[in-house]
């Protein structure tokens, strides 16, 4: 294939794309971390320049459809047996993850101008936020599976650092070793898993860089199992036990059942990092990985009817339905919205595990904008709130000193202080407004699209108990709408709650990210709609499965598959999600007493939700009860007896040694010479008698 | 019969040595002659040894070139060894000048013996003659001698250089004693026809080998200093001056160690089935002993010099192996080592200078004080305890017990086993002190340290910029690893053909 010198160069350069904002982090530590302005514009010049290559990349893919993924591969270590290498592949599912990484991040970068204006910590904080992008920009671009798992620990440190942005507060320090011990558990399944990978197919690899995700001659992920497969190496129950190891890394960093309870406390992070790397890209990258590296979770033989995918169908299903229900009765508005990207990432979970593919990136997709812009908005009530409590240094300290488990909700982000902020920031709440429509399904806009789709192929899901499946998504459809309108009525309607009077918004460098958002929230869908699809919406016959411009460009080539929509399940999902709404209204602008009444006669279920299904409470009692007595016992023993004398033993050694030199004081240098020379006699009759 | 054209030619190959041997004579008269400009010497040297290493890496693309009638080649091996040697000089140079205000007056010869080691170090690189390999180690020895005794007030630099001579002395011996036996088996000093003859004796092994082996062993392991010829090694390295202790550590050991590859490869290659056993012996003794004293040192210093002695060990399990791998792996081991042992005795020169302690104890807290320092320090360890952060060491290591698997012999695998066992201890007493200086309390030394400004005339600033060289190498190392190991599997081919031809096993 012989492409144009454009695209040529275009592809060339692509490296770039990941070392710009490594590049502008390390001039920032550098050099510039005395200068505002110019770490900022550093930070920003380099995801404006990822962002532009990005969109270059895409246009040419789209006019040019790629068969075989670009990639550039450097060696990294080369022996026979074991070829490690780096490098960047661009395809057109990494494609579409580098627009959605840069756009979201250069908005984000932008915003932050304004929020972080304040902030001691704002040169450090463009640093980080550079040194994040580039990271998840490796991620997205990585070749194999070893380079995942190297930026994939990466943008975790990055997500450790930024939640403990402003580490003197005790809930950010704990909140940001929070984050990170678990996604420690769920990194160490990932690494089991691609080492056992890895040993079962090593055979394969050799003089091949190993575990590549796409090679032109075939030696790849897909060409690994089927080897593995033929050689006996790897049978169906051993691929399951990889793909569920290596499952915990995506469902750590995804923050789903069971290791999700990082994600709403990584919220006492600074917004545009909540926004950026907690709802947009770094926790959708569990999705990505497991949409990049695919084949592992398919049975040997690349059906969809495996094991792997059903635990990830269910996993995401049941994360979807619980984290709705958590997200019913908070008040911490960041906190909900928490709690609604944990439960859409299990949407798109759901989505890849019944073999949605398409829909489940789609829905990443759409979900990126739109959550993005939903936090950029909490992030402008928050700042706008912030000077009501500021001065009240008595509960500054508190919120200061409270440690986590005990927390108490920042006045200036708690629902129960807002009401009627409309009056005040309009534009914030109709971008808010824009949001929660989109989220919660409402036809016309993008969340629609995408969630009809995975709710569809949920129902047609065949590996077992679909009706469940769609059941629950269905619910959590109705649950979301019914959350979400009741952050945005109880925020922006009724009456100002708070102390003081909060300041009017002005068209600022806070705005204007919100606006570019919104655009995207709205259309985007339509990306995964075809027109002829209006028909079959109003019952008129149309074949089942449409193409798609969304579908069509992620599957480009002979394998393209588009997943159709169901007309009964929509119409219902449709119908929960305005039910959902109707009932939020009635509860919080009408004031019918429907939560009251609620939180009365279900106390056990309020309190349930209220308490997060008591998970952080059944963790602490595993972890101190049985965990740390099991390992200090252990290590008593261990320690006590076995390191303890084992140092005494060689502390006794040097000083036996020690007093056997100061014994022959005055002639120690001779008494080396004799060593010498008895060794040499010694080690001469030894081998002499002992020779095989 | 060799012409006059062979014998310039010779000494076109022989330029990087010639230009050293230029810097020594420089290095002797300069102070005499203009005692007021002294402090350009250490710069002079700098510049001379980057030439000679860069002269001499400029041969690595020629091939095997054999010198003065098989007294010296120029072969990868040689190139890899010798500018190695230069580049472990010129950091030693640059941390010497952190330190030059303790030798006084003699900082002039003190530069200039330096010079020599290195030189000594480049011959031996690519001596294949007896005799040559005699009058190299001697040369090695004699200097370094010299320099641990190169505090002349200082007892114990005095104490160490008397030690370091009556041990060398030994070992002189015992060498010369091995030496004539193998003269007197294969009347040649050459090693391909010692190799030949070798290969007629391979089928009737008697006493008389074996006691050759273990003499020239002996030789070899106290340059090493492996155990149980490591008796001197902790004594001088505490006594000496701490950037002679870091030349000890890695200089001279390299010399040693590229004396042993090519003596016991091509001149021995036949009786490699003896000599294996008895340097698994070496490894084995060398890897317990020394992690294990290591781990209870209360002195920085000496608790490196112990540890050095456990690395000889693991570089000794590619030895054994006696394969391209092998020696691969020792090649890759030397060169990685190397940075971060310098790197440590830089880190550790900058500590002493400001706060006159060596207790690792007194390291505690380090970090809140001195972040870029302990930050350095602590890379440097963590690679010597082989964590993969960034990953040189970890490779390094990986690379040399992998070729002890590959050998898949009994001692092969008993040799990784010990390895790995000791790897522990080794973990715990490298990480103990990165520990300390980042997570703990400061001591009362830290407390005292004022802000910490350099400027360029600062004595400070050699080690610094020696410790950021040893740092970003190893960073760099991280990164390339698999140009690195080509190269060493290019130096280390250069045996090859003696290798295959090894009969019988």
């Amino acid at each position: 294939m012989h492409l144009p010198t454009l695209t040529n160069v275009l592809f060339a350069w692509s490296p770039m794309i990941v070392l710009a904002p490594f590049i502008a982090a390390i001039v920032i530590i550098l050099f510039a971390r005395f200068n505002r302005t110019l770490s900022m514009l550093l930070s920003v010049g380099a995801v404006a320049y990822c962002f532009l290559h990005s969109c270059a990349i895409l246009n040419v893919l789209y006019n040019q459809p790629l068969l075989n993924p670009a990639s550039i591969n450097w060696d990294w270590f080369n022996s026979q047996s074991f070829h490690l290498s780096m490098g960047v592949m661009i395809d057109h599912l990494a494609a579409v993850m580098l627009l959605v990484v840069t756009t979201i991040s250069l908005f984000v970068q932008i915003y932050s101008h304004g929020y972080m204006r304040e902030d001691p910590g704002y040169a450090r904080f463009f640093a980080y936020l550079s040194l994040f992008t580039g990271s998840m920009l490796g991620l997205v671009v990585s070749t194999n599976l070893f380079e995942s798992y190297f930026f994939w620990e990466l943008v975790g440190v990055m997500s450790y650092l930024l939640i403990g942005f402003w580490w003197h507060k005790r809930t950010a320090a704990e909140a940001a070793l929070k984050a990170f011990i678990v996604n420690r558990i769920g990194d160490f399944g990932f690494l089991i898993g691609i080492l056992f990978f890895l040993s079962s197919t090593f055979g394969f690899w050799v003089n091949h860089p190993i575990l590549m995700f796409s090679d032109p001659q075939g030696f790849d992920l897909v060409g690994a199992i089927r080897w593995g497969y033929s050689h006996g190496t790897l049978t169906e129950l051993t691929l399951t036990g990889i793909s569920i190891c290596m499952l915990l890394g995506p469902i750590a960093k995804s923050a789903q059942l069971p290791l999700h309870v990082w994600l709403a406390d990584a919220m006492e992070g600074p917004t545009p990092i909540s926004a950026l790397i907690h709802a947009a890209t770094m926790v959708a990258a569990g999705v990505y990985l497991i949409a990049r590296a695919y084949p592992i979770w398919l049975t040997p033989s690349q059906t969809l009817d495996s094991a792997g995918l059903a635990v990830i169908a269910w996993v995401g299903g049941i994360t979807a339905f619980v984290a709705a229900t958590i997200a019913l009765t908070q008040f911490d508005i960041k906190r909900i919205l928490a709690w609604s990207t944990v439960s859409q990432l299990g949407y798109m979970f759901c989505g890849l595990g019944t073999g949605a593919y398409t829909a489940g990136i789609f829905h990443l997709f759409n979900h990126a904008f739109f959550k993005a812009m939903l936090f950029l908005c909490s992030g402008a009530i928050i700042h706008a709130l912030h000077h009501c409590y500021a001065h009240d240094s008595q509960l500054q300290k508190r919120l200061n000193e409270v440690s986590l488990s005990d927390r108490l909700i920042p006045p200036d982000q708690d629902l129960r202080n807002m009401g009627g902020l409309w009056k005040y920031m309009p534009i914030t709440g109709s971008c808010f407004l824009v949001g929660c429509l989109s989220i919660s399904g409402i036809p016309g806009l993008s969340g629609f699209f995408s969630k009809d789709d995975i709710i569809s192929s949920a129902f047609r899901y065949t590996g077992g108990g679909h009706e469940l499946l769609s059941a629950l998504l269905i619910i959590t459809a109705g649950l979301t709408s019914f959350y979400m309108f009741r952050t945005f009525f109880m925020a922006f309607f009724g009456q100002y709650r708070g102390k003081e009077e909060p300041h009017k918004e002005k068209i600022s460098v806070m705005n204007l990210p919100l606006i570019a958002l919104a655009v995207p929230s709205i259309i985007s869908g339509y990306l995964g709609a075809n027109p002829q699809w209006l028909p079959q919406l109003c019952g008129i016959s149309a074949p089942t499965t449409l193409p798609n411009l969304f579908g069509q460009f992620l599957h480009w080539g002979p394998t393209a598959q588009f997943e159709s929509a169901n007309l009964q399940i929509m119409w219902i999902s449709i119908a929960f999600a305005a039910g959902g709404i109707l009932l939020a209204y009635m509860a919080y602008v009408k004031n019918f007493a429907v939560n009251s009444w609620c939180a009365d006669k279900f106390k056990p279920f309020y309190t349930l939700s209220w308490k997060k299904w008591y998970f952080d409470e059944i963790y602490l009692w595993i972890c101190q009860k049985l965990v740390l007595r099991l390992f200090r016992s252990l290590w008593n023993l261990i320690d006590m007896t076995l390191v303890d004398n084992c140092v005494n033993l060689s502390c006794f050694a040097t000083l036996g040694s020690g007093e056997l030199l100061r014994y022959s004081e005055n002639g120690r240098a001779q008494w080396y010479a004799l060593v010498i020379f008895g060794s040499v006699a010694t080690l001469a009759l030894l081998y002499f008698f002992i020779r095989p | 019969m060799p012409n006059i054209n062979d014998y310039l030619g010779a000494l076109k190959l022989l330029q990087p040595e010639i230009f050293l041997v230029a810097a020594i004579l420089f290095c002797a008269l300069w102070d005499l002659f203009f005692p007021s400009l002294k402090r350009f010497t250490p710069i002079v040297c700098i510049f001379a040894l980057l030439f000679a290493g860069a002269g001499l890496w400029g041969q690595f693309v020629i091939g095997s070139t054999t010198l003065f009638g098989g007294l010296f080649v120029v072969d990868k091996l040689t190139v890899l060894f010798g500018s190695l040697a230069c580049a472990v000089g010129a950091i030693v140079v640059c941390m010497s000048t952190g330190y030059a205000s303790r030798l006084g007056r003699n900082a002039g010869e003190f530069y200039m013996l330096l010079l020599v080691a290195t030189l000594a170090v480049v011959f031996l690189a690519g001596t294949t003659d007896l005799i040559m390999l005699f009058v190299g180690l001697e040369t090695l020895s004699l200097s370094c001698v010299l320099l641990s005794g190169a505090l002349k007030s200082d007892r114990k630099s005095n104490e160490a250089a008397l030690k370091y001579l009556v041990s060398t002395a030994a070992t002189t011996a015992t060498l010369l004693y091995g030496l004539s036996f193998l003269y007197g088996l294969t009347s040649s000093t050459y090693y391909g026809d010692i190799h030949n003859r070798m290969l007629e004796l391979a089928h009737s092994p008697s006493l008389v080998v074996v006691f050759l082996l273990v003499l020239v062993l002996s030789a070899v392991g106290f340059k090493l200093s492996a155990v149980p010829f490591h008796m001197w090694a902790p004594d001088v390295f505490e006594g000496a001056p701490t950037p002679v202790t870091a030349f000890l550590s890695i200089g001279s050991k390299a010399g040693g160690l590229v004396v042993a590859i090519r003596l016991l490869s091509t001149a021995l290659g036949p009786a490699a089935g003896d000599w294996s056993f008895i340097v698994g012996l070496l490894a084995i003794a060398s890897m317990i002993f020394g992690n294990l004293i290591a781990l209870a040192q209360p002195s920085f210093k000496r608790m490196l010099a112990y540890s050095s002695i456990a690395h000889v060990g693991y570089i000794l399990i590619g030895l054994t192996s006696n394969s391209l791998n092998g020696l691969a792996a020792i090649n890759f081991y030397v060169v990685v080592y190397g940075l971060m042992n310098l790197g440590a005795f830089a880190g550790a020169i900058l500590f002493t200078n400001e706060t006159g302690s060596d207790r690792i104890d007194d390291y505690a807290g380090l970090f809140r004080k001195r972040p870029w320092l302990a930050l350095g320090i602590s890379i440097c360890l963590i690679n010597l305890a082989g964590l993969p952060i960034p990953p040189a060491g970890f490779f390094a290591k990986a690379f040399v017990f992998w070729s002890g698997i590959e050998a898949s012999s009994v001692l092969g695998w008993t040799l990784v086993a010990v390895a790995l066992a000791t790897s522990v201890p080794a973990i715990y007493y490298y990480m103990r002190v990165v520990i300390k200086m980042v997570a703990r309390e400061p001591s009362d030394v830290v407390k005292q340290l004022g802000p910490g400004r350099h400027h360029l005339a600062d004595p400070q600033w050699g080690p610094a910029a020696a410790l950021c060289v040893c740092v970003a190498g190893i960073i760099a190392g991280s990164a390339a690893v698999n140009p690195i190991m080509n190269v060493a599997q290019e130096a280390a081919s250069a045996l090859q053909p003696t290798l295959l031809s090894r009969p019988g096993s």
